[in-house]
């Protein structure tokens, strides 16, 4: 627990953007794995094993507060283009990090869907390759391929409309 | 150079390591030569590197308080039905049981197989049962008695 605790916790923030349910995803799927031990294959990754736990628990609580949280953006559903936004700026990645960067990423992340944003958190923070992702999350490669670039996207346009207008 | 582009999707698994050997040095090659697609992948690799960077500024450490949790929800969890078999079987409750179990099958059974025998072999129920015919049909042509027993004159 030591070990992969904090990864753990922080992957469930990272999917849920609030420290509550973080704790509570952490504590549940770490008594899952205890559960479960003998069913944990050796050789395999623990980490995918835990983060398709916090994954699965993650989906369950959100379906079962489904009406009091907002519904998650259909994939299809473009999100609207705003005039006079311009394009995210492309730029040295010291300007990326610039911490005015990160309110508008913050909130763009938080109006992702949910599913999306565990395979962008999956992909660019976690590193998983797409066969990982999908072993994580359940699915195959093609729609993980498919989700992440959508979540891309979408991402993009979030974060630009909440560079040009923050509130 | 490879004059057509890779689409938008060819550069984020480009980035992400997810193209065959053989497209990822097609693609690492075009893009070698071509302002256009350059560009693609640095405003991709910027989005990366953002997310990247706002989570590692969102980092926390694990709350004691979780770690706690953890440790007193297993610690007080009610067995599993696999838990509480296994505990069952272990040997210093498995060998005993065993034992008696082997017992009762090898007694057990060894006296009521010698039950079942003495009940068949009694000589009496045959003697028994033959008396029970003879005086239910006295007239048959079986003799009721062995002709040893029997006078010439066919009287008994």
């Amino acid at each position: 627990m030591e070990q992969y605790g904090k990864s753990t916790y922080n992957f469930a923030f990272r999917l849920t953007q609030n420290d509550a349910d973080a704790r509570d995803l952490t504590q549940e799927a770490f008594i899952r794995v205890y559960k479960a031990w003998e069913s944990f294959k050796p050789g395999t990754s623990f980490l995918s094993w835990i983060y398709r736990i916090v994954t699965n628990l993650h989906r369950d609580e959100l379906r079962r507060r489904k009406g009091r949280y907002q519904e998650e953006i259909p994939e299809d559903n473009e999100i609207q283009e705003f005039a006079g936004s311009r394009p995210l700026a492309v730029a040295p990645i010291d300007e990326y990090v610039d911490a005015q960067l990160s309110e508008p990423l913050s909130k763009a992340l938080e109006e992702l869907g949910a599913e999306q944003r565990q395979i962008v958190m999956l992909a660019d923070v976690e590193d998983c390759s797409y066969q990982e992702i999908a072993d994580i999350v359940g699915c195959t490669v093609g729609t993980v391929r498919s989700r992440l670039h959508r979540a891309r996207g979408q991402l993009r346009k979030l974060v630009t409309r909440y560079m040009t207008s923050p509130s | 150079m490879n004059q057509t582009h890779p689409t938008p999707e060819e550069i984020v698994d480009y980035l992400h390591g997810e193209l065959s050997p053989s497209r990822d040095a097609a693609i690492h090659a075009h893009i070698a030569g071509c302002a256009e697609c350059a560009q693609a992948r640095d405003e991709e690799r910027s989005l990366t590197e953002l997310l990247r960077a706002h989570a590692k500024g969102q980092e926390r450490e694990l709350p004691q308080g979780v770690v706690a949790s953890i440790r007193a929800a297993v610690a007080h969890r009610p067995p599993s039905l696999w838990e509480r078999l296994s505990a069952a079987f272990r040997p210093a409750v498995a060998v005993p049981v065993a034992i008696a179990i082997a017992a009762f099958l090898y007694f057990g059974v060894r006296s009521m197989h010698g039950t079942a025998r003495a009940s068949t072999i009694d000589a009496s129920y045959f003697v028994d049962c033959h008396a029970m015919q003879s005086a239910a049909t006295p007239l048959s042509d079986d003799d009721p008695l062995p002709p040893a027993l029997t006078s010439d004159d066919g009287s008994q």
